[in-house]
């Protein structure tokens, strides 16, 4: 089950177990579109985004109108993370992506970059 | 390499052409215990001839329980003649999974062959979605290789490792990891990773090195039976190099940091590799104990 990601909604919620989101994303259930800070890394069987304040790994994969700026960023990305704020669907805690070792899937819709 | 061509034979589930569409959802699965020192045990337990469920009381349970992530209806298996790369790939993973078999068999237990989803641009996975940005990946909860043969393109042009046995130790590399699900150690590794956020990159290093050794092992077997070309293992070797943690940090212009690695340098990639392919037993594959 997937849910927007929020952003700059202080209401302190935790979401399911484990260690909590940043206050960033920690909204779960909230329907509010906006962007998560975080460092980005792509690799060989790895696309990870780690926010800001959280040791959580999120499985992170890209909406097909993103193709091309995506691609751009796996390559900016790729071997040494960059900070990035990514906006999509969060999914509640599981086991996603490459041998399930990422808490959750991030499906991306906007990418917002400081530089290039 | 010289592979026997190989009719369908189901392994090879055929997504291209059906539009990249992604599904919502992943596959949350229940969560258990283990450790780094249960890992250990585990492997040597299961590779001194323990693997499996058949009953030989190894606590193993090999059965075959259904995935809700599998393969939609209307997947297609590779079957046009003009289509030499889902050919290859077809022909690798069944090379692969039948030594894998026969492995599992002299152990006396029984090998369940993964499929491999092939596709382009995305699909929808048992572990969320696959895209062709990020390249291929295996997830154990619907037991599936996903794979856009772009990559091998990549592989070729970005990471400069060209050649039919550098795109075949990819093949093997994920089938090594669904190995490493049957045999317990990637559920092992899942669970000390969530427990101690700290070690989850060092544990997967050290599952992603034991993927190359078994990997190894399976072109160890290849060399045996002869089909192998002058210049394979080359091949292979420039494969492993080519993706390894410090070469893709240092090309990134980044600073080459270990802490942040999670499937090894090029040299433990190939170190790893060649341990298996000198061998051709993974008994010699416990990258969990000790130095790697």
């Amino acid at each position: 089950m997937h849910r927007k990601c929020d952003t700059g909604n202080d209401t302190g919620n935790v979401p399911e177990e484990r260690q909590p989101l940043p206050q960033q994303a920690a909204q779960p259930g909230g329907s509010t579109e906006g962007f998560v800070r975080g460092r980005y890394l792509a690799a060989f069987e790895v696309s990870s985004f780690q926010p800001d304040g959280s040791t959580e790994r999120w499985w992170t994969s890209f909406h097909d109108h993103l193709a091309d700026e995506a691609r751009e960023l796996v390559d900016a990305a790729r071997g040494t993370p960059i900070e990035v704020e990514l906006a999509g669907e969060l999914s509640d805690l599981g086991e996603f992506g490459h041998m399930g070792l990422y808490s959750r899937e991030l499906r991306v819709h906007a990418i917002r970059r400081k530089s290039k | 390499m010289k592979l026997r061509r190989r009719a369908g034979s189901g392994q090879v589930i055929d997504r291209r052409g059906s539009g990249g569409s992604v599904g919502r959802g992943g596959l949350p699965i229940a969560l258990g215990g283990g450790g780094i020192g249960t890992i250990i045990v585990l492997v040597i337990l299961a590779l001194l001839g323990g693997i499996g469920g058949g009953g030989g009381g190894s606590g193993f349970d090999f059965g075959n329980p259904q995935f809700p992530g599998a393969a939609p209806v209307g997947d297609d298996t590779v079957s046009d003649p003009d289509d030499p790369g889902g050919q290859f790939v077809q022909d690798v993973l069944g090379d692969v999974q039948e030594t894998w078999t026969e492995l599992f068999a002299a152990a006396g237990k029984q090998y369940e062959p993964a499929k491999l989803v092939l596709f382009e641009g995305a699909t929808q996975s048992g572990c969320g979605a696959a895209s062709s940005a990020t390249g291929p990946f295996y997830c154990p909860a619907d037991q599936m290789v996903y794979l856009d043969p772009e990559f091998f393109q990549q592989l070729h042009q970005r990471f400069g490792a060209p050649g039919d046995f550098a795109q075949a130790y990819v093949v093997a590399h994920e089938v090594a990891h669904h190995v490493q699900t049957l045999l317990g150690t990637s559920q092992q590794v899942r669970e000390q990773s969530q427990r101690n956020p700290d070690d989850a990159n060092e544990l997967s290093v050290r599952l992603e090195l034991q993927a190359d050794c078994y990997a190894g092992v399976w072109g160890y077997t290849a060399a045996q039976r002869g089909i192998l070309e002058p210049g394979d293992l080359e091949e292979a070797l420039a494969a492993a190099a080519a993706i390894g943690d410090d070469r893709l940090q240092r090309e990134s212009g980044g600073t080459v940091d270990q802490d942040t690695w999670t499937h090894g340098s090029s040299e433990q990639r190939q170190h790893w590799f060649e341990r298996g392919f000198d061998t051709g037993d993974p008994n010699q594959c416990d990258t969990f104990s000790g130095d790697i």
